[in-house]
């Protein structure tokens, strides 16, 4: 319920967003916001930003979806390679009876799969800009901490230190030539052992094992960026 | 709920498409802040908290601002869910994007993530056995971390100042060591005068 609220209110807001976009009023194109100055040129910014992430499917439940914060910078390698440096503090509800808290670091490295910039050589009037969408592809690496709680207990009934493997794909939406919003889908796979709570009879069950497995957590991200300093111009 | 959503979205951006000013007060640079007292509306527990807070916005392009805001719980009652909120406070980061620029009208939307730091008790009434208390003592202070987003209006009526009304809707769950889960879902409504810090928008176009 609470997944298909959220849902329903960030597609009023991309709607929103698009409408104002298309809206072809004087006030709306006081600049041309995508353009760079001159012909040709490609910048690369490093890039801060925040982010929500939405954590479900925890192991093939998709009743335990958990919420995140965090933050993250990205430093891009060349126009089509980006890479990303995160943090993410995620909660997550176990049937009502217990939640589990995960913290990830990582890094990811993001390669976009057409060119983020379109450059128009007429004789008339020459320009390059960057897209409004720039989808792109990705896979990273990142250290987390998961930790199994039963609800009322102040200490974790389990908790494990690791590693994981994470791939996945989205898009850059430019507004402007410094912020875009980026959405993002990516499934995360633990590496080394592996804890996790599920409801059973009406009791919280939290199972250990040594070895990791393919099951782990797709996590949905949408995050809000602003490009801070240029850090290279190419063309 | 959700229809109300889609009326004020849409109504948002009629009036972004329609309200035009020659009048420009919305530029790059501009810094506005405000201090306000505001009311949310608890979806779950069914109660109107209130909380004192700030923020600001400083428009890094003309339809773009960083936003940042912190605000403080006040008082809010909860007495039929069995417990009452004892901390609630706030602290959102994250953009808002303005439907116009160069107007003295400004509606925005805005995606500002952050973390809440809450606290929950028994209420009084649990204490004389009304209710099944979901605890009997304090929780531990928990910070949950929260989507939310708003929409807004700011007018400009000079270059100090600016009248603004906005609507937020935060998304979150509090866990701590609370024997249940605690959702925070809320509605939160302000209104009231903001500033504007020209100055600094003067010395950052005289430096550029």
């Amino acid at each position: 319920m609470a997944v298909n609220r959220l849902i329903s209110i960030l597609a009023l807001l991309l709607v929103a967003l698009q409408v104002s976009a298309q809206t072809p009023t004087d006030s709306i194109r006081v600049k041309l916001p995508l353009y760079t100055k001159s012909w040709g040129e490609k910048k690369g910014y490093l890039t801060l930003g925040v982010r929500n992430t939405i954590s479900t499917f925890n192991d093939g439940n998709f009743d335990y979806s958990g919420m995140g914060v965090g933050g993250h910078f990205r430093a891009p390698i060349t126009p089509r390679i980006n890479t990303e440096w995160y943090a993410d503090y995620i909660t997550n509800n176990i049937g009502g009876i217990g939640h589990r808290t995960d913290a990830h670091i990582g890094w990811s490295v993001m390669y976009y799969v057409i060119d983020p910039y379109i450059t128009k050589h007429t004789s008339r009037d020459p320009y390059t800009r960057l897209r409004k969408f720039n989808p792109f592809v990705e896979t990273g690496h990142c250290f987390d901490y998961g930790g199994i709680y039963r609800n009322g207990d102040d200490k974790p009934a389990a908790e494990r230190w690791s590693s994981a493997v994470q791939f996945g794909a989205g898009t850059h939406y430019n507004i402007g030539s410094r912020f875009d919003l980026t959405f993002k889908a990516q499934y995360m796979m633990h590496l080394g052992n592996d804890v996790h709570g599920h409801v059973h009879d009406g009791q919280l069950e939290i199972e250990e094992h040594d070895h990791g497995g393919l099951e782990g957590h797709l996590l949905i991200t949408l995050s809000v960026n602003f490009k801070l300093i240029r850090i290279w111009t190419k063309g | 709920m959700d229809k109300r959503l889609v009326m004020l979205a849409l109504v948002l951006t009629a009036l972004a498409a329609q309200a035009q000013d020659n009048t420009t007060f919305v530029k790059k640079y501009l810094l506005r802040t405000q201090g306000n007292l505001s009311v949310g509306y608890m979806v779950k527990q069914k109660t109107v908290p209130a909380y004192i807070g700030g923020d600001f916005d400083y428009f890094v392009d003309e339809r773009v601002s960083w936003y940042g805001e912190g605000s403080f719980f006040v008082t809010g009652t909860s007495d039929d869910v069995g417990y009452k909120m004892k901390h609630n406070h706030a602290i959102l980061s994250g953009v808002n994007i303005h439907l116009t620029a160069n107007n003295r009208f400004d509606p925005y939307i805005g995606i500002n993530p952050g973390i809440m730091i809450s606290q929950f008790g028994p209420t009084s009434d649990v204490n004389i056995g009304l209710y099944n208390p979901p605890f009997t003592q304090n929780t531990k202070v928990g910070v949950s971390p929260v989507f939310s987003a708003a929409v807004g209006i700011n007018y400009y009526v000079g270059s100090i100042f600016n009248f603004f009304v906005r609507a937020r809707y935060i998304q979150g769950q509090f866990f701590a060591n609370s024997t249940e889960r605690i959702p925070l879902s809320e509605f939160r409504f302000s209104a009231g005068l903001g500033w504007n810090w020209g100055f600094i928008q003067k010395a950052m176009v005289k430096r550029r």
